[in-house]
């Protein structure tokens, strides 16, 4: 019975919050009930009255009794005002007010533990966010404090949410430490699980105008963060209806993952491992290309904007281009009907010259942010017909790779694609004979088929261990076309850009004592290490995190850049080249703009910009302006966007 | 209209040239790879095909040879597609068994030319 009567008062404890503080009112009238026996013991006779704490002012009777016993359950120092009074009154107002004592340190104990509770709740970030318009960032991984950063320089009033399994203070130390700064922004940090549908609805994510989840844990090695990611995508899929205009992107870090994440959502999916090892064979391929890539999808200073062709119907895309007067146009884009009935956007890059432009195109330009297109219709190219040209395209096929990075295969592969002609690849690295062997196996292409390495690479391992030699001297670098340095994250208690940086130095050592070092590509996890590695004039490109949360955002924010940028990386199609002038016969002749983009057409390539002198250094201009648009010389390079050759 | 199958892995290359044609009147159908093209050029028998020649799963050339070795599509003309631009790779197409050539980016006119040349 005892026992039974235990549980009842533990399960109503546990599962009313109000029941402590009824039991505490039923103690307290018991108490005072107590304390009103003290009428009995001459509470209103004349030596009472003497006392200044009694009172009888309603007639001595239930009223001023009940008053009395209150007095001294709820102020302890009443005590002290029944100086005179009887004994018997004395006793009752000191068991009154001493069972008074335990019962109002028990009132403040549970009013103060209720506002720590919420408190607590705060700072754990379990509270409910009433917020529309808003970024949430599901996840957290290194690229959120560079992502969170590059929203903030859009200037736009809307509130960060980021709901992450990391501790709130974790995640704001971590914001601190990378010069967030959250005093003047809006950001709410919470904790809580991504997956879970009740906590999304607490951060009101059927409310939020962009969604981006990045994938948790540790990157390629963890299977299980795009498992959570594509369980995100589900629950926030259940949340959407038609009404709802919530842009949702999200981070899938191995490729063989992307064909389930595309089924469980139609939202744009950013894929972490592709767009690294692209990038990078890009940047091979195209020196300077990362730097044009980052500029092109830095948040700050370019926005891509589509603009309506309903005036130009009928006008060639190449007449149509100079018309546009203080932006680039880059593309053509309509919606299209599929077979289902479905409407779909589609956007076209660098179209063919002749493409005569139809009522419902809208070109796709890209403009400084914040400034309103420009139309002038009186604007024209004299155009050259069409040309053929034969470019010396970048020929890549020799390649070392140092490292044993989750990217590696990924990476070879993309090689492959972009190559008509045989490649050797040599994979300099810890146990590189057993990493090589696995390679074949791991393989994944876009949409998650497996397929083998393409036949016409050849990988060769060479054992290259930091612990035991601090040398390259086994390599002979002038063998190779270039170089790739990708992040190592097999070494546990080595940090990967450590190991980057140590192979830098003796690159660069061997650069400095006149030996021959091909244009180099580097993978960094972390932005900061770029400071590291700015003084380094042998490196060409680096491509770090910063530059997949700085597409994670475009794509948050305009969903139809996903298209723009997936085929400026992909093998085939179209892609950004740099063209010295002589390419186009135009060296050492005066030319303005316009003479440029006729003759860049007249080979099927549009112009996007150029880049002042070469190196790591040099400048780079997107959409110029017209005005001011200087006469380049032998070292300069124009930048457009052509069809991509194999070699 | 003539019916064109177009087989092109490329989303943008494929969207706007299937769009030309359209707008010029002809009956365009897409395939992705060089086994799905031999399929569809199977079930819907074109007119043209124009076929890509750097192709996943099957590449153009391979899909094009076994195209002419099938009795049933050997008839169907071939244009080759490529962005490789020399010479070795119009005489490799054609060896193949394409019936023409013609280079990416299209230049539509002459591309029409070829095609209404079948």
């Amino acid at each position: 019975m005892i026992n039974k009567f235990r549980y009842l008062i533990f399960l109503t404890l546990t599962t009313n919050s109000l029941f402590p503080y009824l039991i505490l009112l039923f103690l307290m009238s018991l108490v005072i009930s107590f304390g009103m026996l003290s009428y009995y013991s001459g509470l209103f006779s004349a030596e009472a009255l003497r006392a200044e704490g009694i009172d009888n002012l309603l007639g001595g009777g239930f009223v001023d009794t009940f008053w009395w016993s209150l007095k001294h359950v709820l102020d302890p120092g009443a005590l002290s005002e029944n100086y005179g009074a009887p004994v018997g009154v004395i006793i009752f107002a000191l068991l009154n007010s001493m069972m008074g004592l335990a019962l109002t340190g028990g009132l403040i104990g549970l009013i103060v533990n209720s506002i720590q509770n919420a408190l607590e709740s705060a700072k754990q970030g379990i509270s409910i966010i009433d917020e529309e318009g808003h970024l949430i960032i599901l996840g957290w991984n290194r690229k959120a404090p560079s992502l969170i950063k590059q929203f903030f320089l859009l200037n736009t009033p809307q509130r960060v949410v980021i709901l992450s399994g990391s501790s709130p203070q974790h995640v704001q130390t971590i914001l601190k430490a990378e010069g967030v700064d959250q005093k003047n922004k809006k950001i709410l940090v919470l904790t809580g699980l991504t997956t879970s549908a009740a906590v999304l609805d607490r951060i009101g994510v059927s409310k939020a105008a962009h969604i981006i989840i990045l994938a948790e844990g540790q990157g390629l090695k963890d299977s299980y963060s795009d498992v959570n990611t594509i369980n995100s995508l589900m629950v926030i899929e259940s949340k959407l209806t038609a009404q709802t205009k919530v842009n949702v992107v999200a981070e899938i870090v191995n490729a063989e993952r992307l064909g389930i994440a595309n089924i469980a959502s139609p939202s744009p999916l950013v894929c972490t491992s592709l767009l690294m090892s692209r990038t990078m064979v890009q940047c091979a391929r195209n020196p300077g290309y990362a730097r044009v890539y980052s500029k092109l999808f830095s948040s700050a200073e370019i926005g891509f904007e589509l603009f309506s062709c309903v005036n130009l119907e009928g006008s060639l895309f190449a007449d149509a281009c100079p018309m546009i007067t203080n932006a680039t146009v880059i593309g053509v884009s309509w919606v299209k009907k599929l077979d289902d009935g479905s409407l779909k956007r589609v956007t076209v890059l660098n179209p063919e010259p002749d493409y005569d432009l139809a009522k419902d195109d809208q070109l796709v330009v890209i403009n400084r942010r914040n400034s309103t297109v420009r139309f002038d219709p009186d604007q024209k190219v004299a155009l050259k017909g069409n040309l053929r040209q034969l470019l010396d395209r970048p020929k890549i096929s020799d390649i070392l790779i140092f490292s044993s990075s989750p990217n590696l295969s990924a990476i070879i592969n993309e090689l492959g694609l972009n190559s008509s002609s045989q490649i050797t690849v040599t994979v300099a690295c810890r146990n590189a004979t057993d990493i090589v062997l696995s390679l074949d196996e791991n393989i994944a292409l876009n949409g998650g088929a497996r397929r083998s390495l393409p036949e016409s690479i050849t990988i060769v391992p060479m054992e290259f261990d930091l612990d035991r030699r601090w040398s390259l001297e086994q390599f002979d670098l002038s063998d190779y076309d270039s170089i790739f340095v990708l992040a190592d994250e097999s070494v546990s208690n080595v940090d990967a850009d450590s190991s980057t940086a140590m192979i830098m130095l003796l690159l660069e050592d061997v650069s400095r004592k006149g030996g021959v070092v091909p244009p180099i590509v580097v993978e960094l996890l972390d932005s900061k290490t770029k400071d590291v590695l700015k003084h380094s004039t042998i490196i060409d490109s680096v491509i770090s995190t910063e530059f997949v949360s700085a597409i994670l955002l475009q794509v948050a924010t305009n969903p139809f850049l996903e298209s723009i940028y997936s085929e400026l990386i992909n093998a085939g199609g179209i892609e950004m080249g740099f063209r010295p002038l002589d390419n186009y016969n135009m060296l050492g002749k005066s030319m303005g703009y316009s003479d440029y983009l006729s003759h860049a057409f007249a080979v099927n390539e549009l112009i996007i910009g150029y880049q002042l002198g070469d190196g790591p250094d040099a400048e780079i201009i997107l959409n110029p302006d017209r005005s001011t648009f200087p006469s380049l010389n032998s070292r300069d390079r124009l930048i457009v966007l052509a069809q991509q050759l194999y070699t | 209209m003539k019916k064109i199958l177009i087989v092109e892995d490329n989303e943008m290359n494929r969207d706007m040239l299937s769009r030309r044609l359209l707008r010029k009147g002809y009956e365009v159908k897409i395939a992705v790879d060089g086994a799905e093209g031999l399929r569809f050029m199977q079930e819907y028998q074109p007119d043209v095909v124009l076929m890509d020649m750097g192709l996943p799963v099957k590449d153009g050339w391979t899909a094009t040879a076994e195209a002419k070795a099938d009795p049933n599509l050997r008839s169907i003309p071939i244009i080759a597609l490529t962005a490789h631009a020399l010479e070795a790779d119009k005489v490799r197409a054609l060896e193949a068994g394409a019936d023409d050539f013609d280079t990416k980016p299209v230049n539509l006119a002459s591309l029409l030319e070829k095609i209404e040349a079948f």
